[in-house]
């Protein structure tokens, strides 16, 4: 074989990238979904045509033109709520996710690889926590707590981290006796060094695919914790408060309060579980 | 067998550490977040005698330590506290109200495993086909939606539009009389009274919702099913089972018996999910169950109420998961014990 044979089929990582999403649609589909929400998170709130929390003089109107998708009954504008809600919906699920994976991270690496028995205890500790059904946990905290937008987080950060600990204690343990840790070793790294320049570094990858998943999952409950009422409250525009607000008008015809805002936490839920699969992928092809 | 017992044995007796942390664990979370039950139920207002004595009526004005041992003994004993916002003992809130929501888990699950193992076996045996790609499509969209969300479009659809399903209002229409109580579970307890009007009264009450949670979560068992079975399907017993001229259905039901381990832990799983859930779907329908009573005292500051159920949610979990541990054993005897 010449060497022209053996030539790599891509000629730069961005080619690599390209060729990937080409053959996928519904990766494609995935990224698109999880930029444009992100845009709205920051851009949303500017774009709407009128302010998500003071009522207009149209109360309860169906769609039409002056209302692309109606108001409800205090008079605000559904698609004006509907944009404006990625702030608060998407804020929550990356910050809650970002915390759950800083805190359980450390735990992850201390009962599996420095095999302390506090970091065993703690494992043992989360390990029933997750046992708990999440989302009554999460009502309850939120219950104790009050509801505001931090709790909220902190709460749903608090139900991820087990999953992050588990994450990185597995992955730990199976890296932790590999040769390049073995040699780390023995030229003579400290262990900290071992931590943050070979454990930690190999467990972002599990840890990068997860992270969607549970933005997707933080959303969902969000949503639900304000469709109870023990999470954001009415007029701040969260898509679960939004359901709330309509369900009642659901049953009698109203349909467009309630029905929007659930399609768009059903597309951004999708659009991140999607991402999440081409993520997978994409960090380790033996995979497909 | 005897190896099997000993095993289910061991793993009962750790449910009682299991529940010492999760009892602990409880506590820890409710007293040190905070948020203080007097002044969210008296408001800032009240006088401080009132304060002080309510407070001291609660047995809050207590060091922590004897908080907590009171809480344990109250515990030992059956008893979780008086509930602010009915007056009754939560534990026997918790128990009236239990049978409906085990109506509507048991039926969504039983509906979801049913479908999704039954759909789940069809699209293994047909990989590529049409009700393949439908199912994987289905699986993916339903299970982005909040379930609560799909509880209200069927009622929309199905009450509002199509007029075939009845208002979602309960488990029973208003001028209908619950059947004479025997297991608390309404379809069962009519059924074994003979009043049938009843029966179809509490099945059409019960469709919608537990449609809801069989749509909801059907998709990702026969995700599951579907993949464990092709990975089975796949394997080389099962090339010599054909090659011995064993029948398609007979190779299917060996496929789908070796494919059971992690369907019953996926569908065990779901259930503990079901159990959160259930929460949201009993505040569309107005079950009038658990889930609408934790609501309730959730919104209504009736802390020990939501403590009661927290701590019941909890156990019932605990015992599905360790159900799980000993059924996965039994389902996969190649497990080193």
């Amino acid at each position: 074989m010449s060497t022209s044979e053996l030539r790599p089929r891509f000629r730069s990582q961005l080619q690599y990238f390209t060729g990937f999403f080409v053959a996928r649609p519904l990766s494609v589909a995935g990224l698109v979904i999880v930029v444009f929400y992100m845009l709205l998170m920051f851009i949303g709130p500017a774009l709407a045509p009128y302010d998500p929390i003071t009522p207009t003089s149209d109360h309860l109107t169906p769609p039409s033109a002056q209302h692309w998708l109606g108001t409800d009954r205090a008079g605000l504008d559904v698609f004006s709520r509907l944009i404006s809600a990625p702030k608060i919906d998407l804020t929550i699920g990356l910050i809650a996710s970002v915390l759950g994976a800083l805190i359980g991270t450390p735990f992850g690496v201390m009962s599996g690889y420095l095999r302390s028995s506090m970091g065993a205890l703690v494992a043992r500790v989360f390990d029933v926590v997750q046992c708990m059904p999440p989302f009554i946990v999460a009502m309850s905290l939120v219950s104790f707590s009050g509801p505001s937008i931090q709790n909220v987080i902190i709460v749903l950060a608090l139900l991820q981290t087990p999953i992050y600990v588990r994450l990185v204690r597995t992955k730990v343990n199976s890296i932790k006796e590999r040769k390049f840790v073995e040699a780390a070793t023995c030229v003579g790294n400290s262990r900290w060094r071992i931590i943050s320049h070979h454990l930690i570094p190999n467990s972002l990858e599990p840890i990068l695919i997860m992270m969607p998943v549970n933005v997707g999952w933080s959303i969902l409950m969000a949503a639900g914790l304000s469709f109870v009422g023990a999470g954001i409250r009415p007029p701040a525009p969260e898509w679960g408060a939004m359901i709330a607000v309509g369900a009642p008008l659901l049953i009698t015809g109203q349909w467009w309060v309630a029905l929007f805002p659930g399609l768009a936490i059903g597309t951004c839920v999708l659009g991140l579980a999607l991402l999440a699969n081409a993520l997978e992928i994409l960090l380790d092809p033996t995979r497909a | 067998m005897k190896r099997t017992l000993r095993y289910a044995a061991k793993r009962v007796l750790l449910i009682l550490p299991q529940v010492f942390i999760l009892v602990t664990v409880v506590f820890a979370l409710v007293h040190l977040l905070p948020g203080d039950p007097v002044f969210a139920r008296m408001g800032g207002a009240a006088p401080l005698e009132l304060i002080e004595n309510y407070r001291h009526q609660l047995g809050l004005d207590q060091p922590i330590y004897i908080q907590y041992f009171n809480y344990l003994k109250g515990i030992l004993h059956g008893d979780l506290g008086t509930s602010w916002l009915t007056g009754d003992p939560v534990v026997r809130d918790l128990t009236s109200r239990l049978p409906a929501t085990l109506e509507l888990l048991l039926w969504g699950m039983g509906l979801a495993t049913l479908v999704g193992i039954g759909v789940g076996v069809i699209t293994a045996l047909r990989p590529g086909g049409l009700i393949d790609r439908v199912t994987v499509a289905y699986a993916l969209l339903a299970g982005a939606m909040p379930e609560f969300y799909i509880g209200l479009v069927l009622v929309f659809f199905f009450y509002y539009i199509l007029r075939i399903a009845p208002s979602p209002s309960g488990r029973l229409d208003l001028m209908v009389a619950p059947p004479p109580t025997v297991t608390g579970l309404y379809l069962v307890d009519s059924a074994v009274a003979g009043q049938w009007g009843t029966f179809l009264n509490a099945a059409a009450h019960l469709a919608l919702p537990v449609a809801t949670l069989a749509f909801w979560q059907s998709g990702a068992i026969m995700k599951m099913t579907r993949s464990t079975m092709l990975q089975v399907l796949d394997g080389d017993y099962m090339d010599y089972a054909r090659v011995m001229g064993l029948k398609r259905s007979v190779v299917a039901r060996y496929a789908l018996r070796n494919s059971l381990p992690p369907i019953v832990s996926l569908t065990v799983t779901i259930f503990a999910i079901l159990l959160g859930s259930v929460v949201l779907i009993e505040r569309v329908f107005a079950w009038g169950g658990l889930g609408q009573y934790s609501v309730q005292a959730v919104v209504g500051a009736d802390y020990e109420a939501v403590v009661g159920f927290l701590m019941l949610a909890a156990v019932v979990s605990l015992l599905l998961f360790m159900f799980l541990d000993i059924i996965y054993v039994v389902l996969d005897p190649r497990l080193e014990l």
